[in-house]
């Protein structure tokens, strides 16, 4: 019963949908730097063959523990493998493991969450409880445990990291699933005659996919960071893959003599893992202005 | 109340339920002879020995006696024995249980002490510098991957400045793990501190309070604080079940002999009982602590501590 | 002197270059005792005007120029101490949503008490006695219990008389009531309005009331200021003003509010077509379920049975609760019911479910209250009104383009607007969308939940006059669901009064509204505020003791005119 005819939200309604969305991403400079750093990353994925200098497990590129230097920007490691190139092709392996691990969580949680909240009753309960059974589990157990089954490799890795991740993603499409369809506009399609296809792929679907792209850009440096933590734990990827983890757990028996080896790894990680979470949270604010007071 | 706690006490049963037949079922997952793969290092062992073993496991029966099997050693408190050296699982998780919870517990102190007063300042400078540093200090923290942060505090604290032991089991060597498991919380509980504070700020009934007349620092203390702690504590449950997480690369890193650095041999020398038995135990544990803050949870809302 | 006088007042967001006032050049006087209504439809600024008075502007609000004098010093040089003494003590405000105007982890006596241990530094036991006696003197009875309860333990009505006796506590010299009442069922308005009045009065206290709703003014005020994106256009006596508009906008305004003496729509049995919609002895209940559960469930429809013909509109009445919105969901089926027949159109679809519920339901539509959340966002205009042609399928592209060019002409938008987003257009505009949807299918019957109560009441004549113009255009049958007898007056045919669950009164429109039969029906008329000052006192208020039978209202229809029936 309260009024709700405001024209001046029509009006700023209005003012917002006219700027494009990537401009108003950019607009904000934390949105801007993430995005930058994000794009550098994908570069250095796609074209890592043309970046790196030297094959990434190639031994004596130059002499052992060599210091940072022109020819080896970054060093070089205990078998003198060039660093800046292991980095590099580091990109390509870690943006594959969030965007498979995130893939896999959030298809399985979209899934489970629309149809929970599309079918109700029985099917309802059924799968909802059993989410939150798994969520208490909390996500470094499940991963752990499906490593443990399936044995330490970089696929089982990602499989377990995004197994992992399900239930977070199928608790948030759940609620937002739910919340739309409790909107009229959902129940107008209803009694226009909307079938099951319909309503699910056409109405709600497409709107809930704005929180999903949100979580799942914050996803991905969950997944980038918990399947590093496996590949440090040596339970992920395995010498000599170029994975910043594991690199980073080899590096740190050298650490007084070559701090490098240590170092760099760990700062690609943070940087990319801080990427993706300025992003998520500039594309959360763009999306929903009331958000940026919140966050 | 007793209504909202049997409920979360039903479901955390439910939660422990479901752990104790994953766990059965874990071992028949595996890829392989699960038999065959345990002693896969040992060398020299007889086809009579392995069917010895498969037998002593419970391994050639049908699942379902497996589980009634399994159950009912639980509930005797019975896990099994280890596969190397045949000691009881459960005696050796619960002597390292102690130390995994003190860590958890301490990091989770730092993590609030330090996060919620600078979430509460950022809420309260909200869109000054003061907020505006604290936030992009917090999302580095929340970025910097806890392992690298304990290494490097590693080697600047205990190794370059000596001040604490790098390694071992004195008292001293819990403060470098909760230090690095407390600080990269400490970011994460400041960002949902400031959240949580601005979303209670902006509710009508601070508009009421500041319509009475109140003096600033009373709105805060009695109604944004009072009001802002209730969605905090219920996050709480969820960060200490993430420390425990967290507790299992720390505590490898730092060799502190809590459950987690059992778990990581374990799974490399693929000793079955005991990563059941830590499944079991970490599940347990994170049921019982979520339940003890549902119960303060429902002590700080009136709304659910009255009905 | 006026105990408070602004003059001048500018209130903007942001920048000044860039964004225009919402407040431009206010002046206003308030006498000292006096109860001066200041009225708007929203977006006037009549609330930022409120709100700048306590210094409690909304975080990039800022006043630009003006003064706002208070007992002769402009509070707006007053520091944030100064300021802080004042509010509260001084100037009282209430606010609109009384449920969430309460913190609810503090007891009602900690938020009773703390203004008083503040401002006159009163002992906690003084405060005490104060807060029990300030929570009777509203008529909140077991004051000392109450005192240790928490808001959600209070009633919405209760809750307004707490923020009441907060805020009268201190004897304030002024209060501000910023929509008091919207929020609140009409038997409860009126209750809340008569305590209102009583405590200024008795206190000696001036009252700003800041309102949309002109039967509320004409209820309350002496004065009368109204506003219009963020100026005064008029202001004057509360009578002068009601009795002879100066304003064009004031005029348009009084126009556009359906009064009570309005004479009802012509109701002749034989004018009607067959039977659209029938509900038969139809219940539905929520809770009441689940293991831990053990709250009885709650009837929402118990019983109920009621016709609609062609071409006529049934209002179906009730206050918040009362189930009349889950009675229209049962009627489309969105809702299962425990028991009883739904039939539409002579088909029953009480049992029917996926193809053959979605094809009969064709000729039952829909239309709902919130415009906003009514249209998918993500569909164009065009692409919504087609959407149920989509489904039906059967015509080509250009002929669904041709049908949603003339729905829309229908609903009197232009055609153009079908490239346009939901986003773009007001409410109303979204609202004659929705009705052009759910004439899309070409229905029998359009259930209408509270289609107008979100709009302000310029534009809800504007759809109901629409309506009207549908209804007899095409014979249509509305199920027309309200809380707002002023409404009901100007659309309805017959009239069903409902109150948990079950239809309590049932009648031609000018019986019901005129010669009410029901006791609550009757309560339920007299509450409703009547937009004419001059008949202010008229109204008879709802005596709690005349609360009709026990609470299962056990009863059975009994025949009290021609097609009038109560439940008795």
């Amino acid at each position: 019963m309260t009024q709700a005819t405001d024209t001046a939200a029509v009006g700023r309604d209005a003012r917002q949908s006219r700027t494009p969305f990537v401009l108003r991403l950019v607009r904000q400079p934390a949105g801007a730097i993430g995005l930058a750093i994000v794009v550098a990353l994908v570069v250095m994925a796609l074209f890592a063959e043309q970046i790196a200098p030297y094959s990434p497990i190639k031994m004596a590129a130059g002499r052992p523990l060599t210091s940072p230097s022109l020819a080896h920007l970054l060093g070089t490691d205990e078998f003198g493998r060039d660093m800046f190139s292991r980095i590099v092709y580091g990109a390509r392996l870690t943006l594959q493991i969030g965007l498979i691990a995130v893939g896999i969580s959030l298809s399985i949680g979209t899934l489970i969450g629309l149809v929970a909240a599309y079918a109700g009753g029985f099917v309802e309960k059924l799968l909802m409880r059993s989410t939150d059974v798994v969520f208490s589990f909390t996500e470094t157990l499940i991963a752990l445990a499906f490593v443990a089954v399936l044995g330490p490799s970089l696929e089982n890795a990602m499989i377990a990291v995004g197994i992992a991740g399900v239930p977070f993603y199928a608790r948030t499409c759940y609620a937002s699933a739910l919340s739309e369809e409790g909107k009229p506009y959902f129940e107008a399609s209803i009694a226009a005659g909307a079938g099951h296809a319909r309503l699910l792929f056409l109405h709600l679907l497409p709107n809930v996919v704005p929180t999903m792209i949100v979580i799942a850009t914050l996803g991905l440096s969950n997944a980038i960071l918990a399947a590093a933590a496996l590949s440090f734990l040596g339970l992920g990827a395995q010498p000599p893959t170029p994975e910043w983890g594991a690199m980073l757990s080899a590096g740190r028996d050298f650490f007084n003599r070559a701090p490098w080896l240590m170092l760099y790894p760990g700062l690609a990680i943070a940087l990319t893992v801080l990427a993706f979470n300025i992003l998520g949270d500039a594309l959360r604010e763009a999306l929903d202005p009331r958000a940026k007071e919140r966050s | 109340m007793l209504r909202f706690l049997g409920q979360r006490a039903a479901m955390g049963l439910l939660t422990i339920f479901v752990t104790t037949i994953a766990v059965t079922l874990l071992i028949h997952l595996v890829p392989g002879d699960p038999v065959e793969i345990m002693y896969a290092q040992s060398q020299g062992t007889t086809p009579e020995q392995l069917e010895a073993m498969r037998s002593s496991l419970g391994l050639d029966q049908p699942i379902p006696v497996q589980y009634v099997h399994f159950l009912g050693r639980l509930l005797q408190g019975d896990l099994g024995v280890t596969i190397r050296g045949q000691q009881p699982v459960a005696q050796l998780l619960m002597q390292r249980l102690p130390n995994t919870l003190a860590l958890a517990a301490l990091a989770m102190v730092i993590a609030t002490v330090i996060g919620m007063p600078l979430g509460f300042l950022a809420a309260y400078k909200r869109g000054t510098l003061i907020d505006g540093v604290l936030m992009v200090t917090a999302i580095a923290g929340i970025s910097i991957p806890h392992f690298w942060l304990g290494l490097l505090l590693l080697f600047w604290l205990a190794v370059d400045l000596g001040i604490l032991p790098v390694a071992g089991s004195g008292p001293l060597n819990i403060v470098l793990p909760a230090l690095t498991l407390g600080l990269s919380n400490a970011a994460i509980v400041a960002r949902m501190t400031r959240s949580a504070m601005i979303d209670v700020m902006s509710q009508d009934f601070i508009r009421t309070a500041h319509a009475k007349g109140l003096p600033k620092g009373k709105v805060l203390r009695r109604h944004v604080l009072r009001a802002g702690l209730v969605p905090v504590v219920t996050v709480m449950g969820l960060q200490f079940a993430f420390m425990m997480g967290g507790a299992i690369v720390v505590e490898n890193i730092f060799a502190w002999n809590g459950i987690g650095r059992l778990a990581l041999e374990a799974i490399f020398q693929r000793d079955y009982p005991v990563i059941q038995g830590f499944i079991l135990v970490f599940a347990t544990t994170v049921v019982v602590v979520m339940l003890a803050l549902d119960a303060v949870y429902a002590l700080l809302d009136p709304r659910i501590r009255r009905s | 002197m006026a105990l408070v006088d602004i003059s001048d007042l500018t209130i903007g967001f942001g920048a000044e270059a860039t964004a225009p006032p919402v407040v431009d050049g206010v002046d206003l006087s308030i006498g000292k005792g006096e109860i001066v209504a200041l009225v708007g439809e929203s977006g006037s600024g009549k609330s930022m005007t409120a709100l700048s008075i306590v210094g409690l502007l909304p975080e990039r609000g800022r006043v630009r120029a003006g003064q706002i004098l208070f007992g002769g010093k402009d509070l707006l040089t007053f520091g944030e101490a100064a300021l802080r003494s004042v509010r509260g003590a001084r100037i009282g405000m209430i606010f609109q949503e009384p449920m969430t105007s309460l913190n609810p982890v503090l007891t009602i006596g900690e938020q009773l008490v703390e203004a008083l241990i503040v401002h006159e530094k009163l002992s906690k036991a003084e405060s005490r006695n104060r807060a029990i006696a300030m929570l009777e003197r509203t008529g909140i009875d077991n004051a000392e219990r109450r005192l240790r309860q928490y808001p959600h333990e209070f009633s919405g009505g209760m809750r307004q008389r707490v923020m009441i006796a907060m805020m009268m506590a201190l004897k304030p010299a002024l209060l501000i009531a910023d929509e008091p009442t919207t929020a609140l069922d009409v038997t409860i308005q009126a209750q809340i309005l008569d305590l209102l009045r009583e405590m200024v009065r008795d206190l000696d206290t001036s009252l700003l009331l800041i309102t949309h709703d002109m039967g509320v003014v004409a209820e309350m005020a002496d004065r009368v200021v109204v506003m219009r994106d963020g100026k005064v256009v008029e202001r004057g006596d509360c009578e002068a003003i009601f009795a002879a508009p100066q304003a064009d906008y004031t005029r348009r305004l009084l126009a556009a509010v359906p009064t009570l003496d309005d004479p009802t729509r012509e109701t002749t049995t034989t004018s009607f077509g067959p039977e659209v919609l029938r509900l038969e002895d139809v219940s539905r209940s929520f809770g009441g379920d689940g293991f831990f559960s053990r709250q009885a469930p709650l009837k929402a429809a118990d019983g109920v049975t009621l016709t609609v013909r062609e071409g006529e509109t049934l209002a179906l009445v009730g206050e918040s609760g009362s189930g009349k919105s889950t009675l229209g969901r049962l009627a489309m089926r969105l809702e299962k019911p425990d028991g009883g027949r739904v039939v539409v159109a002579g088909e029953d679809i009480t049992r029917l479910s996926g193809r053959g519920l979605r094809r009969v339901r064709r000729a039952i539509q829909m239309i709902f209250q919130d415009p906003y959340a009514s249209l998918d966002p993500r569909f164009s205009i065009g692409r919504t009104i087609a959407e149920p042609m989509i489904i039906e399928g059967g015509a080509s592209r250009s002929e669904v383009r041709e049908r949603v060019r003339a729905l829309l002409e229908r609903a009197g938008l232009s055609a153009s607007m079908a490239g346009r987003m939901p986003h773009e257009l007001s409410g109303g505009q979204r609202q004659r969308v929705a009705i052009a949807r759910a004439l899309a299918v070409s229905p029998r019957i359009i259930v209408a939940d509270e289609p107008t109560s979100a709009l302000d009441v310029s534009v809800q004549a504007k759809i109901l006059d629409l309506m009207i113009e549908l209804q007899e255009a095409e014979a249509l049958a509305y199920l027309f669901i309200t809380h707002d007898l002023a409404v009901v007056r100007r659309i309805a045919h017959r009239v069903a009064v409902m109150r948990k669950g079950r239809i309590v009164e049932l009648g031609a429109a000018a019986d019901v509204l005129e010669r009410p039969v029901h006791p609550y029906t009757r309560s339920l008329i007299a509450a409703a505020p009547v937009p004419d000052p001059a008949r202010r006192g008229e109204r008879h208020h709802w005596q709690p003791e005349a609360e009709p039978q026990s609470p299962d209202m056990a009863g059975e229809w009994c025949a009290v005119g021609d097609e009038h029936w109560i439940l008795a």
